[in-house]
């Protein structure tokens, strides 16, 4: 979807482990991993305090996907595949240059 | 014309019911709530390990709630509830701000006005609450939940709320670069939260 997008779509990762006493060496690796599987190469966030700093910045309480709008408005807040593809239409992502 | 008169008497029924208090500048508001009249329920927080066994076991998800306020700021009317519980308090003895481990009452605010809680327009009474585009602080929450004291906040705007704006952020990433909200003016962001366990 961010390819067909033409580069509207950017994706920032907010990683949690901290609340799991993961250290940052071994989220580092395993991330690394996962994102070469993945063939993705999203800027990502090891949050100092975890859980506490998505409840404390973002009001949220579980994974999930949030989406804001090119004009910073919030349009989705923790959507599924299928309302996610229908935002994204919606805001004009797949949209002619 | 009709469907105007019927607005009209259930909005004046509602504000006999249900005083609105309006905030205006700075001044903390005391908000004395009201027995939910008709049946309104939000999705249960998943919270401890009580909560995460009646999800699974009890397929428990939802939450009625019991009290119901109106507050008036900037010209819009927000309307929000305490769920049902025993006492209420604005204390977190944990000490953690997040949902599995905070203990402090939650204020449920109907942010979009269709009558469902969301888990998303849950939010801690421990923690600045945001009604629009402002914050407040719950100075005081009475045991019963009959009565609670909002003050204008000076923490930052920070939540997610749908069609609102979102708060500034400003983190650090694992290339040390700073990623903010600023930088993706003009883009359709996804905030991914994930984690590799």
């Amino acid at each position: 979807m961010q390819k067909e997008s033409r580069g509207k779509i950017e994706v920032l990762l907010l990683g949690v482990d901290q609340s799991y006493q993961v250290s940052r060496k071994r989220y580092q690796e395993k991330s690394a991993q996962i994102f070469e599987r993945c063939q993705i190469n999203w800027p990502d966030v090891l949050l100092e305090k975890g859980w506490d700093d998505v409840q404390e910045s973002f009001n949220l309480g579980g994974y999930g996907i949030s989406v804001i709008d090119e004009h910073g408005i919030v349009r989705g807040i923790n959507v599924g595949k299928r309302q996610l593809e229908k935002l994204l239409k919606d805001c004009g992502a797949f949209g002619a240059e | 014309m009709a469907k105007t008169r019927f607005l009209g008497w259930n909005a004046l029924a509602f504000f006999l019911f249900f005083p609105v208090q309006f905030v205006s500048g700075s001044e903390p508001v005391t908000i004395k709530m009201k027995p939910v009249a008709s049946e309104v329920s939000g999705e249960k927080p998943i919270q401890g390990l009580s909560g995460l066994l009646g999800r699974l076991f009890l397929g428990n998800r939802s939450q009625p709630m019991q009290w119901q306020g109106s507050l008036s700021i900037d010209g819009k009317l927000h309307t929000f509830f305490l769920p049902e519980a025993k006492t209420y308090s604005t204390d977190n003895p944990s000490k953690q701000s997040w949902q599995q481990e905070n203990k402090s009452s939650q204020i449920c605010i109907d942010a979009n006005a269709d009558g469902n809680i969301t888990i998303d327009e849950r939010w801690f009474s421990n923690l600045p609450v945001r009604f629009g585009n402002r914050m407040f602080d719950v100075t005081r929450l009475a045991r019963d939940g009959s009565q609670l004291t909002l003050a204008p906040s000076k923490a930052p705007l920070s939540g997610l709320v749908l069609g609102k704006k979102c708060p500034p952020f400003s983190f650090l990433d694992e290339d040390k670069k700073t990623r903010s909200l600023d930088q993706y003016r003009g883009k359709i962001l996804l905030v991914d939260v994930w984690s590799i366990t």
